[in-house]
């Protein structure tokens, strides 16, 4: 340690002052555009210097879960930080809309794009879809269950014997969960939905708080079947573990969706970064790194994805879904973490 | 000041001491300005909003829902778990890293830092799959099917978190016991347990005191550790976090965490009678030149066996995260690749600058802050005083969650306006270690005697002089050991930094947790591998410029 001498422990302090000053002066100075995401550390990065390439437009970028990003949205109202915010399920954009945090802007591009993945005030658009699938651990499954075939249906998953060795998110904690647990109320109707839920519940060997986490879960042979996102799954799979990833039929789904920040500081640029992103180009970028569906219809898909219209798709109303987000996460709260 | 006033205040001993005292004393005026300013400022207004911010309904529903008096119990219970474990353990480091007989010291110093540079969620993931289902040696050598989630990992990963804390703060209180107190007992014909009973202990109950109370608050904001390992055992710090990232419901974000501070105050006023009336001090305020008496070997040997035991599972969580940071896939491929790294130097270097950055300022400014306020808190009697004290503890017991989202609707218009700049990462970090140093002070300072202050006030001199030329010296070893704890914390924190952060201050941490919440755990491990490298580097770095004397490890 520095030996505290009179002289030191005064330029101590001097410098220490100077340096917050200076410190936080020049993080104001920043012109880039600034963009909060909750998709993958390193997709967002490798996204982000693409546009760069492209446009000559400086992007810097943190990562955040959808909810973080979106309390830090609501948080950061009066000042808005951010320019826009980057992936995450249309959901989460569509409750920032009556918060008024987002600024409608509709992109030229989206003349080509389903108007299924957009907002109709164009709010929020999508550029990518994701299906719920299973991720079941080969090895586990044959140790455990060496009679049994894989699961291929919801109602598959109620089987007494996968007791305490199906993972999934809870939905207070992951918009993935919710649209799993949303996804039962579209197929069963809300009565028996709870009564699917309840029944799901006794297998479940506990709740993660990350959407993803099932998923590296069945990866890492913690449980032997894992709820979530199919693109997920893909890419534990190309990273070499032992997985099958099974999308199950009447499988809930997202729209992945960019929106700009109201009141942002560079609105220009979060405009190009949304045409960039919508268009071609942008998209298959996402798309080949992501695994993940895109929305244009001239992207063409990865290796290891599987197209929309292979999957039996469940028809999800995300408008219902948002609006119905907290009674339905706060009655499921109280049946299965009281 | 005459000649006569000098006079004056020796005879009436309080004098300084009260309002008359503190008004001829400009200098401490100042600083109890100071540091009023700063506390009220960077820790009670943003409580404060926390507080207006929800809704009665908010606060009614936290009240009126059983799920959450569950969660606020299972809170309490870990904390008591942790606190007795991580105090035991950590008081054996300490006691035997301060014998002068003790083998393997350096080794055992080293390994007991080795836990506080991880970031809390890799030696979660360490310890999953070390210990998991699929644990390496839960699993392959033992061939057994347990879960690593729950109460006991989470107990187990608190314990192995925090037994350095409490092995810092009680190593610096052993060190300033004067050995010649315990010759002069051993004279008088006590016996090895007499003496320990009779001196040591006594002396060092402040010191215990104080590494409990910090631990307990700990673990009670503990965030990473829940989020890797808890599993279905919910505490207070993940609900709160659980309520922004799933509900988006800052109100009740804020109720939950606020709930944290009922325990952690109880703790803190049950510390506080109890040590008020165990109060000790070794009047020629730091140690003597005789060298400390042997240790009795059963006590040496026992000592040995925990230490090694602590070390040994503390070794093999590090050698698991760097082994992942080389290996393709853990669990799946195991060949050797540095491509880990090279993602690390291509897009990551400049968080890892900022982690660096800002923790070496936070590191300073916590230690000059905490170890000032300590002074003037405690030795000085002025209105206000206990509130400050409690002030100055309560940030450990704030959820770094609670924190963030305290600074971010605290400070984000004019003229408050810092969110989106470094210094309010900066300041997070010093706010939330800012106990740390403060307890260490207190610890060390109950054991000098006011009376050499008192002598240098007589002859002269004003508060800042006193704290300069005598409470500095004698304090060095806190001083020290809260630069390297705040730095340390610094460059591994996440739960607070993860809401204040922006896109050109970010930090390693909040990286790291990015890549491995995504199961990117090469990249994670080798991103946490080379925080870690850098955090024992600069370290050493300090360590070197002070000498061998001063050593910022200062067991």
């Amino acid at each position: 340690m520095i030996s505290l001498t009179r002289k030191t422990f005064l330029r101590v302090i001097t410098v220490l002052m100077l340096t917050l000053l200076f410190v936080t002066a020049s993080a104001y100075a920043s012109e880039s555009l600034v963009v909060y995401s909750p998709l993958h550390e390193e997709e967002i990065a490798r996204i982000l210097d693409k546009f760069s390439q492209e446009t000559g437009i400086k992007a810097e970028f943190i990562r955040l879960s959808a909810g973080a990003v979106a309390a830090r949205l609501i948080a950061e109202k009066d000042h808005p930080m951010a320019d826009v915010f980057f992936g995450g399920s249309a959901e989460t954009h569509e409750s920032l809309i009556g918060e008024e945090i987002l600024r409608p802007y509709q992109s030229p591009v989206l003349k080509d794009i389903d108007p299924a993945f957009y907002h109709p005030e164009y709010y929020w658009s999508g550029f990518y879809v994701g299906a719920i699938g299973f991720a079941i651990n080969n090895a586990r499954f044959k140790e455990k269950y060496p009679d049994k075939e894989y699961p291929t249906t919801w109602e598959d998953l109620l089987d007494p014997d996968y007791k305490g060795e199906i993972s999934m998110a809870s939905p207070a904690a992951s918009g993935t969960a919710y649209t799993v647990v949303a996804t039962q109320f579209f197929r069963l109707g809300e009565e028996k939905a709870w009564e699917y839920l309840e029944g799901l519940h006794k297998n479940i060997s506990f709740y993660t708080t990350a959407g993803a986490a099932p998923a590296q879960h069945a990866a890492l042979g913690e449980c032997t079947i894992g709820i979530a996102f199919g693109h997920d799954v893909m890419k534990l799979i190309q990273s070499g573990y032992d997985l099958t990833l099974i999308y199950p039929k009447d499988t809930g789904w997202e729209v992945g969706a960019v929106s700009i920040v109201k009141g942002g500081p560079n609105p220009e640029a979060a405009e190009k970064f949304v045409d960039w992103i919508l268009d071609v180009d942008g998209q298959q970028f996402h798309s080949d790194i992501s695994l993940r569906v895109a929305t244009h219809p001239k992207v063409v898909l990865p290796e290891g994805a599987t197209p929309i219209s292979e999957l039996q798709l469940i028809d999800y109303d995300y408008e219902w879904a948002g609006q119905n987000r907290d009674r339905i996460v706060e009655e499921w709260n109280k049946r299965f973490l009281d | 000041m005459s000649v006569e006033l000098q006079y004056e205040e020796k005879t009436q001993r309080t004098s300084r001491f009260t309002l008359k005292g503190i008004l001829q004393d400009p200098a401490l005026l100042f600083a109890i300005a100071v540091i009023s300013v700063f506390l009220f400022l960077f820790i009670i207004y943003p409580m404060l909003k926390i507080v207006i911010y929800p809704s009665s309904e908010t606060w009614r529903r936290f009240f009126t829902e059983t799920r959450y008096m569950k969660i606020l119990k299972n809170s309490v219970l870990l904390a008591i778990l942790t606190t007795f474990s991580s105090t035991l353990i950590g008081f054996c480091f300490a006691y035997a890293l301060t014998r002068e007989d003790f083998p393997f010291k350096r080794f055992f110093r080293a390994t007991s830092i080795l836990p506080l540079i991880s970031p809390p969620f890799v030696t979660g993931l360490a310890l999953i799959l070390l210990f998991g289902r699929q644990g390496l040696i839960t699993h392959t050598l033992l061939g057994l099917d347990v879960s690593a989630y729950g109460l006991s990992g989470l107990w187990f990963a608190q314990t192995m978190a925090y037994y350095p804390v409490a092995a810092l703060t009680l190593s610096g209180v052993l060190k300033s016991i004067n050995p010649t107190l315990e010759y002069a007992a051993r004279d008088l014909g006590q016996s090895e347990w007499g003496i320990f009973k009779t001196i040591t202990l006594p002396l060092i109950t402040p010191g215990i005191a104080s590494a409990a109370l910090l631990v307990s608050m700990y673990s009670l904001s503990d965030f990473g550790n829940p989020m890797v390992i808890g599993g279905p055992f919910r505490v207070l710090a993940t609900e709160a976090y659980m309520q922004v990232t799933g509900m988006y419901n800052l109100p009740m974000a804020a109720v939950v965490s606020f709930f944290l501070l009922i325990p952690s105050l109880g703790i803190f006023l049950i510390q506080r009678y109890w040590v008020s009336r165990k109060q000790y001090e070794t009047v020629t305020g730091k140690g003597g030149t005789l060298e400390a008496p042997p240790t009795p070997p059963i006590v040496k040997y026992s000592l040995l066996v925990i230490l090694s035991i602590a070390s040994l599972l503390t070794i093999s969580i590090f050698v698991v995260v760097i082994c992942g940071a080389f290996t393709k896939t853990w669990g799946v491929d195991w060949s050797f690749t540095l491509a880990n790294f090279s993602y690390t130097f291509l897009s990551k270097m400049k968080d890892i600058w900022n982690s660096l950055y800002f923790s070496l300022l936070a590191s300073l400014g916590t230690a000059l802050l905490a170890t000032f306020a300590s002074y003037i808190i405690y030795r000085k009697k002025f209105w206000g005083r206990n509130a400050l004290d409690l002030i100055a503890v309560l940030p450990g017991a704030l959820p770094g969650t609670m924190v963030g989202i305290a600074y971010i609707l605290a400070f984000n218009r004019k003229p408050l306006l810092l969110t989106g700049t470094a210094a309010i990462v900066i300041l997070s970090m010093i706010v939330r270690n800012i106990p740390f140093g403060y307890r260490n002070g207190l610890a060390v300072l109950h054991q000098i005697d006011e009376s050499i202050e008192e002598s240098a006030a007589n002859l002269g001199a004003n508060t800042l002089q006193v704290f300069k030329d005598i409470i500095l010296p004698l304090l060095k070893s806190a001083f020290s050991v809260t630069i390297v704890y705040t730095f340390i914390k610094s460059m591994t924190t996440v739960s607070a930094a993860i809401f204040l952060v922006s896109p050109g201050t970010n930090i390693a941490t909040t990286s790291i947790l990015g890549l491995s919440e995504h199961g990117y755990w090469g990249q994670a491990a080798a991103m946490a591998t080379i925080l870690i490298g850098i955090t024992i580097l600069t370290t050493l770095l300090f360590e070197t410029i002070g000498g061998k004397e001063k050593k910022l490890f200062d067991f």
